[in-house]
């Protein structure tokens, strides 16, 4: 008897029969009626309106607590800070601290504290645990910019159930940051917080759990201060593998909001209408092109010159940035005292200048190296254009790419041949600590070699200025050399840009660009 | 000597000396844990004490040793980075690359024998294209590619299937085969091609053998001859090739991991080397050496078993 495995393959394999075959696992696929991991994670938002999910291509990092941009995603949830910034002042406004005030000569700062914050732990707060997380910030392997400034304190004392005193020999002009960039840590927890095992903190969420590489769960702090808030029970950070992955899981409708996304990616998603784009408050990072003036030809002010005429920072702007943020010459923001709103356009694009300078200095047709970090798209993209303008300008590019820690290794030992892009954030808070505390500026060693000794008295000047009249005179003078000798190029800042579900709302940003969902809410 | 034993001793020397290899490159990379955990901002001196404070100022023959004599006693040791032990990290991310694996290997076979027979046996002109076209199409689509395409096509435009995450499978097993399918799928995709095309033309060739004909010249049907002599005599380099396939999914999936936001072993090597993260870094990519010297055993453990000739030689020689 014949059996199928006796038949000829044509006969069971026709047209026909394929065709058939199609069809019907085709409409067995429409047809499906068992649970859609697809379609429950698209009406994830209308069972449960008080649990968001925030998408992030940058994991939890606990051993960088204390690094200001580093966990944006998840520090203002966590942690609280003594103090926030407005971002249109750039004044640092109450927050845990609920006032401070200078002695006369501005050596000795008392900090009043609330009396009703709890760490997640359940103990109250108190000012031994704010001497400790600024003591924090001076350990040599915090990594803390603002550890700059406060290596300048002499002495903390408690000096009542809610106040400390903190003593520095000369005045500072940019303490204040110390209270808005300094998280409050739990000293009696703090040995577990660098492997994520216990994570404790005063914020409006508590830490429930963290799988490294994939998700960070937190809950509602029920105890948080501010009463009634937050008004969300849960949150949940979702990380992603890469920046592709994070926009098709907001438009999947995966997540509520795409954090920190490439600008492209989020004007992209505006376009389509589903989305709403949001900003932080602040321009975030200042992007520049970075000089090694140790490196010939480039310690030649002239040529440096020459490349920040050639410079289309429009164009780049448009482009590299999506029309998000904003060009300008100056690293900070024009707003501070003393700084020219006309500083900004210092440098306007005009490769005939920039020829010029070049014919000028003899080095027409030189070779100008320059490195980016290989996983930072907004660089490659920045980079492509800067190529374009400094070859149509007369220099002969030679551009590289390298892995992110090679590029952070060569950049802290500021032995960079030439030129690099890259950028870097708290400039837009006051000068002093940026000067002290972010590697392209800091007057001890800074990543572009300039140790001119008029360039550190100009900077010591902005950090220990005592007077407005002071700080003011001293923004004037610092912004005018950093300009005139065009070591530290800038092209533009750009705000930290995201994308969120029109059913999201009261999404706001600190002082420090971490995300605030104090106030968030679904609807 | 047993022909097993023989190919389990070469494989413990070549760990020996990819553990050396890996140890070497890792360390003579720019770049440090040091510098990643100090940050951007950091000075040398900042930088060096953490150095110190990892023991990464000790000489590189000391911490090869150190890290080698806790390999054999089972001490993984702790992530520079996550400052976790390792083996808990991998622990936590082993079950999302089995269940890639698994998925994967039942794709590859399925649609890899799917294809190498239908290839070899159709007379009809129409069948030879339509599996050519497929066969063509899956080779060249790398995963990237393909998984792009089908989060597109069924996560964005027909919803019905998630773009990324994962379950665990005791949980849930239905919605977690739901997020493991394109996955599966794209990193399946072009290995099930070269299967396919390596089991046809094998097919075909013993097909030409004796005693295939003597086989047909007896009456045996058409489909008993192809699975009972032809398929189990063709099987060699097919196997040879899953086994290198398989043994590439435990820290190769990378690209599927990272866009279907899979948290397995390969995304986690991957940022163990961005990082420099030594320690974790140097025991994932031993194991993944490990686990690819393992399949080839088995592999060949599958054609010995198949084909005795091969034992057979083997004790002769």
């Amino acid at each position: 008897m014949r059996t199928p495995l006796d038949l000829p393959l044509e006969t069971l394999l026709t047209r026909r029969t394929m065709l058939k075959a199609a069809a019907v696992g085709g409409i067995a696929l429409l047809l499906d009626g068992c649970a859609s991991a697809a379609s429950s994670s698209s009406s994830n938002g209308a069972k449960a309106r008080r649990s968001m999910t925030l998408g992030t291509v940058t994991d939890f990092a606990p051993t960088e607590i204390l690094r200001a941009g580093v966990n944006t995603t998840t520090l203002s949830l966590i942690f609280d800070t003594l103090a926030d910034v407005d971002l249109t002042t750039v004044q640092p406004t109450p927050m845990i601290a609920t006032s401070w005030v200078w002695n006369s000569d501005k050596t000795e700062l008392t900090v009043n504290l609330r009396d009703d914050v709890y760490f997640h732990s359940g103990r109250k707060l108190g000012p031994e645990d704010a001497i400790y997380s600024i003591k924090a910030t001076q350990s040599s392997t915090a990594g803390a910019q603002i550890g700059g400034t406060t290596d300048l304190i002499t002495a903390m004392r408690v000096t009542g159930p809610n106040q400390f005193k903190i003593t520095v020999s000369e005045p500072i002009s940019s303490f204040a940051n110390v209270l808005v960039l300094t998280p409050l840590i739990d000293r009696k927890t703090f040995s577990g917080l660098a492997s994520g095992k216990q994570v404790v903190g005063t914020g409006p969420f508590r830490f429930e759990s963290w799988v490294p590489g994939s998700s960070i769960s937190l809950r509602r702090n029920d105890r948080y201060w501010q009463h009634g808030l937050p008004r969300l029970d849960s949150v949940k950070v979702r990380v992603f593998g890469s920046e592709q992955s994070l926009v098709a899981a907001i438009r999947d409708n995966e997540i509520d909001l795409a954090w920190n996304l490439v600008p492209s990616d989020a004007a992209l998603l505006k376009r389509g209408g589903k989305f709403a784009s949001l900003t932080t408050g602040a321009a975030v990072s200042e992007w520049y092109v970075g000089v090694n003036v140790k490196s010939k030809p480039f310690d030649d002010v002239r040529i440096r010159q020459a490349i920040a005429y050639a410079l289309d920072r429009e164009r780049i702007v448009k482009q590299a940035f999506a029309s998000y943020g904003a060009a300008s010459c100056l690293p900070w923001s024009t707003s501070l005292p003393g700084v020219a709103a006309a500083d900004a356009t210092h440098y306007p694009y005009d490769p005939d200048k920039a020829k010029a300078l070049l014919r000028e200095a003899g080095a027409s047709g030189v070779t100008a190296p320059i490195l980016t970090n290989s996983t930072n798209t907004i660089a490659e993209a920045i980079l492509n254009i800067v190529q374009y303008n400094l070859t149509a300008a007369g220099f002969k590019v030679k551009a590289s790419q390298v892995q992110a820690t090679t590029f952070q290794n060569q950049l802290q030992a500021a032995s960079i041949d030439g030129l690099w892009i890259n950028d870097v954030g708290q400039t837009y808070l006051s000068l002093g600590t940026v000067l002290l505390g972010n590697a392209p500026f800091k007057i001890t060693k800074n990543t572009s070699n300039v140790t001119d000794p008029e360039y550190v008295s100009l900077a010591k000047r902005v950090i220990y200025a005592s007077t407005a009249a002071q700080e003011a005179s001293a923004n004037r003078g610092l912004s005018a050399y950093v300009l005139d000798q065009a070591f530290h190029i800038t092209v533009g800042s750009i705000p930290t840009v995201s994308a969120a579900a029109t059913s999201l709302s009261g999404v706001q940003t600190s002082g420090g660009g971490a995300i605030e969902l104090t106030g968030a809410k679904l609807t | 000597m047993p022909y097993l034993a023989k190919r389990l001793l070469v494989a413990i020397g070549v760990l020996f000396i990819a553990s050396i290899a890996i140890f070497m490159l890792l360390h003579l990379a720019s770049g440090n844990p040091a510098t990643v955990l100090a940050g951007p901002d950091a000075s040398a001196a900042q930088v060096a004490a953490v150095a110190r404070q990892l023991h990464l100022d000790q000489p590189l023959p000391l911490q090869y040793w150190h890290w080698l004599s806790g390999l054999l006693t089972g001490n993984l040791g702790q992530s520079y980075v996550l400052k976790r032990p390792i083996g808990a990290l991998i622990a936590q991310r082993l079950g999302s690359t089995v269940q890639l694996m698994i998925g994967a290997t039942v794709l590859m076979c399925v649609g890899g024998f799917a294809f190498g027979v239908v290839a070899a046996e159709t007379h009809s002109r129409f069948v030879r294209w339509l599996v050519d076209l497929i066969s063509a199409a899956a080779l060249s689509a790398p995963p990237f590619v393909s998984a792009v395409i089908f989060i597109f096509v069924f996560a964005i435009s027909w919803r019905v299937l998630p773009a990324s995450g994962q379950l665990n499978f005791l949980n849930n097993p239905w919605l977690s085969l739901q997020y493991l399918v394109m996955p599966s799928v794209a990193a399946a995709l072009p290995a099930s091609a070269v299967v396919g095309r390596l089991l046809a033309t094998e097919m075909r060739r013993v097909r030409q053998d004796e005693f295939v004909r003597t086989a047909i010249a007896k009456g045996a049907g058409r489909w008993r001859v192809v699975l009972r002599h032809v398929l189990p005599n063709a099987l060699g380099p097919a196997l040879v090739e899953l086994g290198i396939r398989i043994g590439e999914l435990f820290a190769g999936a990378v690209v599927v991991e990272s866009l279907f936001t899979r948290s397995g072993i390969g995304s986690l090597l991957v940022s163990a080397v961005e990082d420099r993260d030594y320690m974790l870094a140097d025991d994932l990519l031993l194991m993944s050496v490990a686990f690819a010297i393992m399949m080839q055993l088995l592999t060949e453990a599958g054609m010995a078993r198949i084909d005795r000739r091969l034992l057979l030689e083997s004790t002769l020689t």
